[in-house]
């Protein structure tokens, strides 16, 4: 966690002036437009001034109506998305431990996929009403596939040598997609995980489109029909921050899941009857790597005598050592 | 427990887009127990067909192979497996890395924790236990996969070439440990490498194949004295050996000594 943050802050010293000026953009921009709309006399009902914005956006904020509908759109988001994720998951897991269901699901596999889950959203509506339910169904629909198809390739595609092994270690086929295939894919899996969301908010704001009485997409409906531009960008910048959050959620989880993919660069070796690890020469631009100390693993036990060394045959770390 | 090998007229053949190629051609042999058995030849002489036929990773085409008696048809137990690459699980440490076998056997954890501690120990790399692999050098991460390999107690250690991926002075290095090790351990090894020096260094046999097809042309015992240290490596007898069996592999490679070549068809 000290790490982390030394990390960042160091970046942020060493990139100051990229961060000054992408902040200065954007003043430049929020104030730029303010003027300009206010000098071409824009109606706010074709676009409105930041200000107008603002204002309602402070008035969203402390209304609880409101946070009800941001409350049912992440949950449209995070229960359909996880379910059709999981979906996903599970019946790749199936395809990859079964060559026979794989050649039976195959093709209507790939007619679903084919077909745009968006365009499907009005009859889930019809079907199933304008309440969650069908919203969880689109969500869950439109999050199936990129797991699907991510764990899926991802758990094929495994080392054949790994494979090898667990042959020649006698593993079943389940102890093989357990201890080698489904570990290997897992930051694929990430990947698929986070286009599952970014898919499903899309998904949960177009079934809010196409009937809903609650719910972001549906307050962005409303006010759009109502010339409420401002609210409209109100509610567009909640649901922006909304997706942002999931994805960094999501995006840090698999993160810490593929930490074994990091490590590397870095040579454990044995000094004075310790282990340290040396890091790894970086050349990038920050030039205070050094304050990264070397991690000790703690006190070697002594190595026990060998039949057969001479004074010539030295092991390799005495040479390192020495 | 002794863990002879024997292969009575083993063969092996793909069926290609030209036809049938031959790998290996009707072979047999014999192998003492706790005996160092080389395999030299040239790529593509089969050397690698008939260690994964010895492993029970592939079947043979023809013939039988036992091991102590029992007939090979998939990996046993007793038969332990080094390849060319280590191929650890990056994920896991060291420790778990070597505890592998175990895990997937179902058997006691903490029972072989010890042992897979004494055999990091022989190899070398004692307290390394928690370490990940990608922090290793290409050697240390070899010597945990032949403590992986030996985890479940083999009569007999196959190894493909396992230290064709290091560098030259590593590879001297690993030669002269795995012979410290083996004179511990004592089981069976049988060793395929395209190194010459390395083999008649560490075996008390070498077997010389020939491409083309693949079949076993030469058959030597190699009478150099043990323990064998590394001062071996630039002495007069090694290279003599090392001479011999250069004209062997250099022999077979320019006859094929049967009529079909390795595209199945006859020779002219």
């Amino acid at each position: 966690m000290n790490s982390s943050i030394r990390r960042v802050s160091r970046w942020l010293r060493a990139h100051w002036r990229e961060s000054v000026v992408s902040l200065l953009v954007l003043v430049v921009l929020l104030v730029g437009s303010e003027f300009l709309l206010k000098a071409l006399d824009v109606h706010s009902y074709i676009l409105p001034t930041p200000t107008e914005v603002w204002a309602q956006f402070r008035v969203d904020l402390i209304s609880h109506l409101f946070w009800i509908d941001v409350w049912t759109t992440s949950e449209e988001i995070i229960f359909g998305g996880l379910i059709g994720a999981a979906a996903g998951f599970a019946l790749a897991v199936l395809v990859t431990l079964s060559p026979f269901v794989k050649s039976v699901l195959t093709p209507y596999l790939v007619v679903t996929q084919a077909i745009p889950k968006i365009a499907v959203a009005p009859l889930f509506v019809i079907l199933l009403g304008f309440g969650l339910t069908s919203k969880f169904v689109i969500c869950a629909t439109i999050s199936f596939f990129p797991l699907f198809v991510n764990a899926e390739a991802g758990m094929n595609s495994t080392d054949p040598d790994l494979l090898d092994l667990m042959r020649a270690l006698r593993a079943t086929r389940l102890q093989t997609l357990w201890t080698a295939r489904l570990p290997a894919a897992l930051p694929t899996i990430f990947a698929g995980l986070e286009m599952a969301f970014v898919f499903s908010v899309v998904g949960a704001i177009v079934g809010e489109f196409a009937g809903a009485s609650k719910g972001l997409g549906y307050l962005i409906n409303q006010r759009a029909f109502n010339l409420d531009q401002a609210g409209v960008f109100s509610a567009l910048i909640v649901l922006s921050v909304l997706a942002m959050l999931l994805d960094a959620l999501v995006r840090t989880v698999g993160w810490w899941f593929s930490r074994w993919q990091r490590v590397g660069g870095d040579v454990v070796t044995e000094i004075a009857g310790n282990l340290v690890v040396e890091p790894a020469a970086r050349l990038s631009e920050d030039s205070d790597v050094g304050g990264e100390a070397a991690v000790s693993f703690g006190e070697v036990p002594p190595l026990p005598p060998l039949p057969y060394t001479d004074a010539k045959s030295r092991s390799l770390e005495e040479d390192l050592t020495s | 427990m002794s863990y002879e090998i024997e292969l009575r007229d083993v063969s092996k053949s793909y069926s290609g887009p030209i036809g049938v190629v031959p790998a290996l051609l009707p072979t047999t042999l014999h192998m003492e127990n706790g005996h160092f058995i080389s395999i030299v030849g040239p790529s593509g002489c089969g050397k690698t067909t008939l260690l994964r036929l010895l492993a029970g990773l592939i079947r043979p085409s023809s013939g039988v192979i036992t091991i102590g008696g029992v007939a090979v048809t998939e990996p046993r137990r007793e038969v332990g497996f080094v390849f060319q690459r280590a191929v650890l699980l990056p994920w896991r440490s060291v420790i778990d890395n070597i505890l592998l076998p175990v895990k997937l056997s179902r058997g006691d954890r903490r029972t072989a924790e010890a042992k897979a501690k004494a055999l990091l120990g022989l190899v070398q790399l004692s307290g390394f236990g928690e370490v990940f692999p990608g922090h290793l050098s290409g050697g240390m991460q070899q010597r945990v996969a032949i403590c992986r390999a030996l985890m479940l107690d083999p009569g007999v250690l196959l190894m493909d070439e396992p230290f064709g991926a290091l560098d030259a002075l590593t590879r001297e290095q690993m030669g002269v440990e795995l012979l410290n090790m083996w004179a511990t351990i004592g089981t069976t090894v049988v060793f395929v490498t395209h190194s010459i020096p390395e083999a008649v260094f560490l075996s008390d046999r070498v077997l010389v194949m020939s491409p083309r097809p693949g079949q076993i042309i030469g058959d030597i015992q190699i009478d150099l004295p043990r323990p064998r240290n590394s001062e071996l490596l630039s002495s007069p007898e090694l290279a003599r050996i090392a001479g011999e069996l250069r004209s062997m592999v250099a022999e077979g490679e320019r006859q094929p000594t049967s009529g079909i070549d390795g595209f199945g068809m006859a020779a002219s």
